[in-house]
Formats: structure tokens, C-alpha cells, sequence
């Protein structure tokens, strides 16, 4: 027996499962909060402390204003705008994507 | 649903705890891994379910750890894997007492046909590595990679496996 043959035989057996309230059930039993590890959270106030400590947020602000007394007086309304635009561009391609997957049957899948 | 989309739901449950990002993986691996537990069990369809959702509920549970280095499917069935030849050892302590259990194995009131019985006791004969080898690579689609990879095992082991459950199957379905 061949590859070939042996893929062909138990191809032959292979069958799409259907759902039939299985994921539904599944959902319904996960727990109900996956908690963030520990670990990230240490990491994270550590952080924020370093960045005080340091006078990181001082250091951001001088650098902040001394850019907008240097730069043309329109770059503020405009890089505002760019960005607000982009972040909606963004969420609109997102939306659009996730929405209409979220309802996915399994018949409809290639695995 | 792509690798990336795969992806994009692991990170919307890891990231932000959203457990409903969890649902469309669910819906879209329930049926491979239910077969490859139909599959691993003969044919026993209430111990797949069972075994399919404790495999989902640990993949739920163990997503932080998924890296994203081999798709989410390698990393489902090593889970799905793990939990059956768990439920296998943990079976194996109480064969003894257990009659009933082994009486109702044999007695499961699926319907299948005379041939996919040929195949089942066919399978069944098979050492248990290469029956997965063989599952996994020739009904599950998987390279002998990803499957030496949800096996834990190097790549030409799971060859050998490979090979030597195929030369079983040809003597047995002949």
C-alpha cells in the first residue's frame, strides 16, 4: 500500500463533524476570566516607576514643547487630524473584517 | 479563517480577556479534533466530546503559552494529544475493577458502517504512536513536521511510525 492509496482510504473515511451545540456547550464551561499573570503586572509597575524615577515624563514634555515651539504653527492640527483619521481608516477595516467572521460555520471551513 | 485570524482571536483573549474571541477557534477546530478523537477511540462519540472539550478548556487555559511559533492547529492537537493518552493512563489504573467500562467500549451505539469497523479494527491494532502518526499525517492533513511536533518526538521517529503502522494497515485491509 502506497502513500497515495492509504491517503485515498482514510480520506474515504474522513467526515466533517458537525457542530450541533458543541461549541456553544464548550463556551458555556471555560471559566470565566483568564487572569494576566502576575508577573506582568510586576512589570508593569516596575516600569512606571523606572520612568518616574528617571524623570521620564518631564523629559517627555520638554522634548513635547520644544518640538511645537520649533515646528510650523499648522503640523499640530494636521498630524491631530492624520492621526485621527488613520486610527478610524483602522477601526473601520477591523470592524469590518471581525464582524461578519464571527459567525462562522464549520462547513465552511478547509482545514 | 487564515493562520492570522487564528491569531488575532489568541491575542484577543490573551491580551484583553475577551472569551467570546475564543468561540470562532472553537467553532472552526471542533470538527478535526472530534474526528481525531473518534478516530483514537474507535468510534466512541460521547468519550470524544468529552475528551474534545477538556481539550479545548486547557487550550483556553494554556493559550498565554501559545507562542505562535507553529500554527494553532500543531498546538491544538498536541493538546488534544496529551489529554487523550492522559485519559488512556488514567484508564489503564482502574482496568482492572472497571469491567463495565471495557463492556461499554465495545458496545457504543454509533452507527457506522461495516468498513469503517474494518477500519477502526484495523487501527486498533496498531501500537498507539503509530496510529496517531498515521491520523494525524494521512486523515488530518499534517506533515510528518507538525506531526512529529505535536508527538514531541524527533522527525524520523515519527517516519518510522509512520512507516511501519502503514505496512501493518496494508496487511490488515487487505
Amino acid at each position: 500500500m502506497n502513500d497515495q492509496t492509504l491517503k485515498q482510504l482514510l480520506q474515504q473515511h474522513k467526515q466533517e463533524i458537525p457542530d450541533n451545540g458543541f461549541s456553544s456547550k464548550t463556551m458555556h464551561h471555560l471559566p470565566d476570566r483568564q487572569p494576566v499573570p502576575g508577573l506582568v503586572w510586576i512589570f508593569a509597575i516596575i516600569g512606571t516607576l523606572l520612568f518616574f524615577a528617571i524623570s521620564g515624563f518631564q523629559q517627555f514634555l520638554y522634548h513635547l514643547i520644544m518640538l511645537l515651539e520649533k515646528a510650523p504653527w499648522w503640523s499640530l492640527p494636521v498630524a491631530c487630524s492624520s492621526l485621527a483619521l488613520l486610527f478610524l481608516i483602522g477601526f473601520y477595516f477591523y470592524e469590518r473584517k471581525t464582524t461578519p467572521s464571527l459567525i462562522i460555520h464549520t462547513n465552511h471551513i478547509c482545514f | 479563517m487564515s493562520n492570522a485570524d487564528d491569531l488575532k482571536w489568541v491575542m484577543q483573549v490573551t491580551l484583553f480577556g475577551n472569551k467570546n474571541a475564543f468561540d470562532p477557534l472553537v467553532r472552526k477546530y471542533q470538527s478535526p479534533i472530534r474526528r481525531f478523537f473518534l478516530n483514537l477511540t474507535m468510534g466512541d462519540s460521547s468519550l470524544s466530546d468529552d475528551l474534545s472539550q477538556e481539550t479545548f478548556i486547557k487550550a483556553y487555559l494554556q493559550l498565554s503559552s501559545f507562542q505562535g511559533l507553529s500554527g494553532f492547529s500543531t498546538w491544538l492537537f498536541r493538546i488534544a494529544y496529551n489529554v487523550f493518552y492522559d485519559s488512556v493512563r488514567a484508564q489503564k489504573g482502574r482496568e482492572e475493577v472497571s469491567l463495565d467500562e471495557v463492556d461499554r467500549h465495545y458496545h457504543t451505539d454509533n452507527e457506522y458502517s461495516a468498513e469503517k469497523a474494518d477500519l477502526y479494527a484495523a487501527l486498533a491494532k496498531l501500537r498507539h504512536e503509530e496510529r496517531t502518526a498515521i491520523l494525524l499525517c494521512y486523515m488530518e492533513g499534517l506533515s510528518h513536521t507538525q506531526a512529529s511536533k505535536v508527538m514531541e518526538c524527533p522527525l524520523g521517529t515519527l517516519k518510522s511510525y509512520v512507516s511501519s503502522g502503514k505496512t501493518k494497515l496494508a496487511n490488515l485491509l487487505q
